[in-house]
């Protein structure tokens, strides 16, 4: 699998990438005087070990790669081969989701949330999308139930406010 | 005591405070036991039911909430690895992998027995040597918590399993983390990037949800549209007796149990830290006590012992602070004092003299409700596993859904839900990249607690260092703190050494 073959430069860029972006951040915290360290104290050592950590990283990998690649490369075992996709469109409507949660309301976000999420990742042969939507219903009320009657959890009721 | 206590006993044992017990352990074990729902929340939606009823038995209500949803986190760590609350993120590291193995009973078997333990052991200390300890507490300053959560950081080394720069990565992220939001202090803004929201900061359960929870469905998304992968794991309840262990397993547990018990008790004691910290630190002690210390991670009933008898007692530990001094250590406990406080009742020293029925009330009541949380969680271990039967397409997105419910209840916020889509993010990076967990978690949990009690110590010393080192207790835990350091890198040094010799071989 590719991504294995990356995974130790990956981490040095993704780490260094996360430092960059906060270390650009740190000039910006207003010092005072209040205390003897000022609030950029911390972010500033984290910054700097992290920093320094995720060159060690990517150096590891640089090391590591020269000693395969003198090694003559290994052979990568074949895996079973993982569906991004699906992940991929596990996280776009878990985002979508969370973003119609508030306008739509809880009820009707969940009860579309609950049957797409169910669609993409059932088996192609179990894919029954009125069966999803019945169970999504009934899981949504009973939460409904519980949370918003039951334990007074204020949920949103986005465009059925006054109907619920 | 043992006179108030038969009181205290005479005033619970009423038909109203057993029904309560009963009822009330058990909302606690499911809201415990669903990631996203944490004790702290279960405390929160009963408290202003308790008003209407008498203090006492309004506490009952409470304590029995608080320990059933303490230990009800064990059983999604185990079956899901999705940890139910915060203090049980350690236990999904070996409880899962034996319910992958097909050993699902006996890792829950294990997990409730050696809750129940801890459970005990830390009400019986609250019982016995309440005062005392208190008193101890008090002598902790400023120096000193900052000592202890540089020791307890420095376990941040020892929980990378594989590559030690992943690991102390993983382990900065997390203190990163802390950093996001108002600063101690001063209230400096950082790294809001000018969102009024982010101003509060990251709160741990939308982060623990998005990285457990929403990238563990991503992972199982990957393959779950293949047909023979629609359950999660296969778990027989076939032939399985009791707990699913036998004494002799849980009789060669007893120093690991003991030893996670302590350490779970002494951080439950000291205000700010509790069952989110010591589980992770008694499953790391453990791993390093242990003589088979690789076989950690792989499903071993030692992790799972070591984190349940050490979170819940810290349940005990964080009563004691908040029932003598009136000092809440946690949110949880600050809960338990709001329950309190609505009834005109000030917790402290003078409470144990006025109200002494009321006070060996509220131990009976925790004592009767950790025995209905063994006696529920046994009868309902093949019924939680039964739930794996469900097809993951199913159980998972409802799962989900309730995180997402726990997650805005949690400031009534929908910011706090677009945190946890981040955070399923960010967990789903670390699985591909097989980045540690635990040590972002360590990170997270403590790297607050570092900052603040650093500033203010350097506030009270007018800027000088040198009060760390030279108060006793601060200096001890630095010393040991460096001498774990310097340990860690002698070990790593002579395993890298030797395996060179053996690769020139």
């Amino acid at each position: 699998m590719k991504l294995k073959k990356y995974e130790d430069w990956l981490t040095g860029a993704f780490f260094l990438a996360v430092t960059l972006v906060y270390a650009s951040q740190i000039p910006l915290i207003k010092r005072t005087k209040i205390s003897p360290v000022n609030s950029a104290f911390l972010p500033t050592i984290v910054a700097i070990c992290m920093g320094a950590l995720a060159l060690v990283q990517l150096y590891m990998a640089f090391r590591n790669w020269k000693q395969a690649k003198a090694a003559g490369g290994t052979q990568e075992k074949a895996e079973d081969s993982p569906d991004y996709r699906r992940a991929v469109y596990t996280l776009a409507t878990a985002l979508i989701y969370v973003m119609l949660f508030k306008p739509l309301g809880f009820v009707l976000s969940s009860i579309l949330y609950l049957t797409v999420q169910m669609s993409v990742m059932a088996p192609k042969e179990e894919r029954r999308p009125l069966r999803f939507l019945l169970i999504s219903v009934i899981a949504v009320a009973v939460i409904y139930l519980i949370f918003h009657n039951g334990l007074s959890l204020l949920l949103p009721g986005g465009v059925l406010t006054g109907i619920l | 005591m043992l006179e108030s206590l038969a009181t205290g006993a005479a005033a619970v044992c009423n038909p109203l405070g057993i029904l309560l017990i009963l009822l009330c352990t058990a909302a606690g074990i499911i809201f415990g036991s669903i990631p996203g729902l944490s004790a702290t929340m279960a405390i929160a939606l009963f408290l202003p039911v308790s008003y209407g009823m008498t203090p006492l038995m309004g506490m009952t209500m409470l304590v029995s909430v608080y320990i059933g949803g303490v230990s009800g986190g064990l059983i999604s760590a185990i079956l899901l690895k999705m940890p139910g609350t915060p203090s049980s993120v350690a236990t999904c590291f070996d409880g899962y992998p034996l319910t992958q193995k097909g050993q699902g009973i006996k890792a829950l078997g294990v997990g409730v027995f050696f809750s129940f333990l801890g459970t005990l052991f830390s009400i019986v200390a609250l019982i016995a040597i309440a005062p005392n300890l208190a008193t101890l507490a008090l002598k902790f300053g400023d120096f000193e918590y900052f000592s202890i959560a540089v020791f307890s950081l420095t376990m941040i080394a020892s929980l990378s399993s594989g590559s030690m720069v992943k690991g102390l990565l993983s382990g900065f992220l997390g203190v990163l983390l802390t950093t996001v939001g108002m600063a101690p202090i001063d209230a400096a803004a950082r790294f809001t990037f000018g969102s009024t929201q982010m101003g509060a900061g990251l709160d741990i359960l939308p982060v623990l949800i998005g990285m457990f929870a929403l990238s563990e469905i991503m992972v199982t998304a990957e393959t779950s549209a293949k047909k023979d992968r629609t359950q999660i794991v296969q778990v027989s309840t076939r032939g399985v007796k009791g707990f699913g262990f036998s004494v002799a397993e849980g009789l060669g547990q007893w120093w690991n149990a003991l030893r996670s018990a302590l350490i779970g008790l002494a951080i439950g004691i000291l205000p700010g830290l509790g069952g989110s910290t010591s589980n992770l630190i008694a499953y790391t002690v453990a791993k390093n006590q242990s003589s088979y210390p690789e076989k950690f991670g792989t499903g071993i009933i030692d992790g799972v012992v070591a984190t349940e008898t050490a979170n819940n007692a810290s349940v005990g530990g964080a009563l004691i602070p908040l029932l003598t001094l009136g000092i809440p250590g946690d949110m949880a406990t600050a809960m338990l004092l709001g329950g309190l406080m609505i009834h005109g009742l000030q917790p402290g020293p003078l409470l144990f003299q006025e109200q002494p029925v009321l006070m060996y009330g509220i131990f009976i009541a925790m004592l009767l409700s950790n025995l209905v949380m063994l006696i529920e969680e046994f009868f309902g271990l093949r019924i939680f596993v039964s739930l794996l039967k469900t097809p993951k397409y199913i159980l998972l997105p409802i799962i989900f859904v309730l995180c997402i419910v726990g997650a805005f209840g949690l400031n009534n916020r929908v910011f706090d839900t677009y945190v946890v889509i981040a955070f399923g993010l960010v967990g789903y990076i670390f699985i591909k990249l097989h980045l540690p967990v635990a040590p972002m978690i360590m990170g997270f949990v403590l790297g607050e607690t570092v900052e603040t009690y650093m500033r203010r110590a350097l506030m009270n010393s007018k800027g000088s260092w040198m009060p760390f080192l030279t108060r006793p207790i601060s200096g001890a835990f630095l010393a040991i703190a460096a001498f774990s350091v310097v340990y860690i890198i002698v070990k790593n040094v002579r395993a890298y050494r030797r395996q060179k010799q053996n690769n020139a071989l």
